[in-house]
């Protein structure tokens, strides 16, 4: 690892902390970390490639929540729909833009205050750099939103926000020295979000998210992963409120080929 | 300048001569002395006398006439030409001379009589006789000399003969270029009697030829050479003369002597020329009495008749249409033999094989033999062409030529240092009552069987000698090629580039050329021969193997590579190597060249590595091609299939086998 390198991770991991040291301090009065929630997200991650350059994004997931006695899986939270067209710039820099449609279903099932669905949209680009060392890659990962969303109540408004988006996350092979098909890897994972907009008053740290996985390549089309993401954040209306999740997380990852056989084929010398 | 205006002046006088005949009318004698043209063409002076009759010029009485002239042609050369006589009313009568000179002036000057003269050299040729009313009639004389230093030397020339009324006749004698000679002309001017011609003296051996005649019939000719006597039988030549045949009556000249000329002419070169200068002398010396180098000189002034040829007899036998066709069918036999002689003499391979060869050699001996007969045959009949054999016997000729046709029973002849004596059977001529020449084309039509028959063995001779030649090149070749493969499949040298699929069939390899080498060497040589091609093509296409099981793995890695794409991921945003094709890229990694594999290793030998070395670049070329083609239904086609031969046909793959 080069020696830059170290210092952005050593400057993140101070940002993080004091993120936290921050957000530990009482409002009007102390802290208060709600009761951790549990959740259960099923993605899938799709990038088609469209050309050499381009790649259309497309992310789905399945999401549920602890509700009641049900840890996890009690209801339906969310169904989320990410598209974008991702640009690569350079085998180590891709950037995307695209719409996000997100159903937000209700927080209590059979509750007649709130309506069962609720859409959010959102506007969504992230600019994704990749970092190769020998052993592992690093990732540095900015992403911005900006949506439009309300609560599932009937009398909630409409609120617009923006996220600012920062991840972190590296990937290290465990069984081969490289990336590579029937590879199972390790990704340290942290994510800080940051809210801004009228409604956001004293709650930027929407969240802040530590999610260690473990992956596997099955081949260069589709990889999976695992893990269980630990998240706090400040709620919006009070700050000094600070939710905790336990997700677990399942993802598959696609990545297809949409051009034509002909484009796929590298040119070599059939007969020497 | 002046030779002009005299010759002139000559034709003036003569005019004046003419003009003047009136005169003379009555026989009155008169004399012309002056420049004079003899036979249009000599000129020089004249002095004679005449008579006019009928306003001709009748010369009457003596006559002489001289002529001196440089030569043209050889200057500083002078001819000299004398002609002396009398006449008697136009016809010469009593003695004539003529004289002929060339002189070449030496210019040593000389005083004589107070005029200075050149000292010369030459020749003079004198021809003296009498005539009788414009006939030679009486006793001639010829001489002819060479002059040195203005003087008489050595005589050329000297023949005596005697004429009667016109006829030469009785003996004539005399010598010529040192050969003195006799002989008799009986009085109808044929050549009669023994001729005698005696050479000089050789190695104190005398040298005499004899030539006998009747009545113009030439019966007997020998030479004697010391004690030996060489009888030229002239065979062909009818010797006995009856009135009931058709002789033809000819002047002694060169056609009646090619006809002798022809056969049996002379047993040797020194015989031939001998009696070439014996004819070359006939001709001479009966000719000279009135021709000296083409001019006819007693006819220059007139005055007499024409010299009679001495006379010879020869039977002439007229061709016949169906001796023409067979004499035609003996020459073309003849010649289909000669180019049969020059194929089988002018071939290298025979001149230098048949040394170590006795068959060779033998036929060799044999065409030997039939070439002398078919050349004399040849020598023969060519010669039937021409017109002198029109008074030969041609039967007998032939006849005698088929008594020459005599074959051994035996042939003798030298090989490797030995002395060797082989029986062959040769045709016989078979004499029965066929006209002797169609036993002659019966003969060669014999003689061409046998040839051919004789040129097809040894062409099979040679061939097998070539072939043999050949399979001493192709036995180093293999013996190469196995050591090389015994090296190669056991790995003497620890070549890099053993691998594991040479390993695999070197066992095999080593077993099957060790066998097929083995098998090769118990052989006979013909069969050798017919399989040697086979054993080098086997084990060229071992060596071939190798080769190709040497490439082998870069093959499999160039395989490999092709079906390998480098993919880049969008999500860990690497490059990652995917094989393409998949199922086609296994059912070729996992069936089909295992299946290729195990084959070779199972049966490899010299009937089917050929096709098994097609195999592996067929599937090679294949892969390939498959790379590049858009594979979705064969793909599909080869979901779950585990059959090789399911999978090749899918793959279109057709795998050569035996």
């Amino acid at each position: 690892m080069g020696a830059a390198s170290s210092m952005k991770v050593i400057i993140l991991s101070v940002v993080l902390f004091q993120a936290i040291h921050v957000f530990a301090q009482p409002g009007p009065g102390n802290a208060q970390f709600n009761p951790p929630g549990t959740n259960l997200w099923l993605g899938t991650y799709s990038k088609f490639r469209l050309s050499d350059k381009l790649f259309w994004d497309a992310q789905f997931h399945f999401r549920t929540a602890g509700y009641q006695d049900t840890d996890f899986i009690g209801r339906v939270a969310q169904i989320y729909n990410r598209h974008g067209l991702s640009y690569r710039a350079s085998p180590n820099f891709v950037f995307t833009v695209g719409p996000v449609l997100r159903l937000n279903f209700t927080p209590e099932p059979g509750n007649p205050e709130f309506k069962n669905l609720v859409v959010e949209p959102r506007i969504w680009h992230e600019y994704l750099f990749a970092m190769p060392y020998s052993r592992f890659i690093v990732y540095h990962r900015l992403r911005f939103e900006h949506r439009w969303s309300r609560g599932n109540r009937y009398e909630d408004d409409w609120i617009f926000r923006n996220r600012w988006r920062y991840k972190f996350y590296m990937a290290i092979p465990i069984n081969n020295k490289t990336l590579v098909p029937k590879t199972w890897y390790f990704i340290p994972d942290a994510e800080i979000i940051l809210q801004t907009g009228k409604p956001v008053g004293g709650s930027p740290v929407e969240d802040l998210r530590l999610y260690p996985q473990i992956g596997y390549i099955k081949n260069t089309r589709v990889k999976y992963t695992a893990g269980l993401m630990w998240t706090t954040g400040q709620t919006l209306n009070n700050s000094y409120v600070y939710t905790t999740r336990w997700v677990l997380r399942f993802n598959v990852y696609l990545s297809l080929d949409f051009r034509k056989f002909e484009e796929k084929i590298p040119e070599i010398r059939i007969f020497d | 300048m002046f030779v002009k205006q005299l010759i002139g002046l000559s034709g003036i006088l003569i005019m004046i001569a003419c003009g003047c005949q009136q005169s003379f009318a009555q026989g009155k004698p008169a004399r012309y002395a002056g420049p004079y043209t003899l036979g249009n063409s000599l000129t020089g002076n004249v002095d004679y006398h005449y008579v006019l009759s009928q306003r001709d010029t009748v010369k009457h009485g003596p006559f002489l006439f001289n002529s001196v002239a440089r030569d043209s042609i050889n200057t500083g050369s002078i001819n000299s030409v004398t002609l002396k006589g009398s006449y008697s009313n136009g016809l010469k009568i009593g003695e004539w001379v003529f004289s002929s000179k060339k002189i070449q002036p030496l210019g040593k000057l000389r005083e004589r009589d107070y005029q200075i003269v050149y000292q010369s050299k030459g020749s003079e040729f004198v021809a003296q006789g009498f005539f009788k009313e414009g006939k030679p009639h009486g006793k001639w004389l010829l001489v002819e000399q060479h002059i040195e230093d203005s003087s008489p030397t050595d005589t050329l020339l000297v023949v005596n003969a005697e004429f009667k009324d016109g006829i030469m006749r009785g003996d004539v004698n005399g010598i010529f270029n040192q050969v003195v000679f006799s002989g008799s002309i009986n009085d109808e001017g044929f050549v009669d009697g023994r001729w005698l011609f005696r050479y000089p003296k050789l190695d104190n051996k005398k040298r005499e030829e004899y030539r006998f005649f009747e009545d113009g019939v030439q019966v007997k000719h020998f030479l004697l050479n010391g004690s030996d006597t060489i009888v030229l039988e002239h065979r062909g030549v009818d010797k006995v003369f009856t009135t009931k045949e058709d002789w033809e009556t000819l002047a002694v000249n060169g056609r009646y002597f090619e006809v002798f000329g022809f056969i049996d002419h002379a047993p040797d070169q020194l015989t031939a020329e001998r009696i070439d200068q014996t004819n070359a002398l006939i001709q001479n010396v009966l000719s000279q009495f009135y021709e000296k180098s083409g001019m006819k000189f007693w006819s220059l002034s007139g005055g007499s008749d024409t010299f009679k040829n001495v006379l010879v007899r020869l039977k002439r036998v007229h061709f016949t249409d169906e001796e023409r066709r067979r004499i035609g069918d003996i020459v073309t036999l003849t010649r289909e033999a000669t180019d049969m002689f020059e194929y089988f003499f002018e071939e290298s391979g025979i001149e230098v094989d048949r040394l170590a060869n006795e068959e060779l050699m033998l036929y060799y001996q044999v065409l030997k033999i039939y070439k002398q007969q078919v050349d004399r045959i040849s020598k023969l009949v060519n010669q039937f062409s021409s017109p002198a054999f029109e008074y030969m016997n041609r039967n007998e000729l032939l006849k005698s030529l088929c008594d020459q046709l005599v074959y051994p029973r035996q042939i003798g002849f030298d090989f490797k240092g030995e002395h060797k004596v082989v029986e062959y059977n040769f045709p016989a001529i078979a004499q029965h009552s066929y006209p002797i020449a169609e036993s002659i084309i019966l003969h060669l039509n014999d003689i061409l069987s046998d040839v051919e028959r004789i040129e097809n063995e040894v062409d099979r001779i040679l061939e097998s000698k070539l072939r043999q030649a050949r399979l001493n090149d192709k036995e180093k070749n293999l013996i190469r090629k196995k050591d090389s493969l015994i090296s190669l499949y056991n790995n003497t040298f620890e070549d890099e580039a053993f691998n594991e699929f040479h390993q695999q069939v070197a066992s095999r390899i080593l077993n099957q050329v060790s066998d097929s080498f083995e098998r090769y060497a118990n052989l006979e040589l013909q069969q050798k021969i017919d399989t040697i091609d086979y054993f080098n093509s086997c084990f060229e296409s071992f060596l071939q193997l190798y080769k190709v099981q040497t490439e082998i793995p870069a093959k499999l890695k160039r395989l490999d590579e092709a079906y390998t794409r480098t993919v880049w991921n969008p999500y860990t945003m690497t490059d990652m190597q995917e094989r393409m094709k998949e199922r086609v890229y296994n059912a070729y990694e996992l069936n089909i060249l295992p299946f290729y594999l195990k084959d070779m290793e199972s049966s490899v030998d010299c009937d089917d590595v050929a096709a098994k070395l097609l195999n592996f670049e067929m599937i090679y070329r294949r892969m390939m091609e498959l790379r590049e083609q858009d594979t979705k239904d064969i793909e599909r086609s080869l979901r779950g299939l585990n059959s090789t031969t399911r999978i090749l046909q899918v793959l279109n793959i057709n795998l050569h086998s035996n």
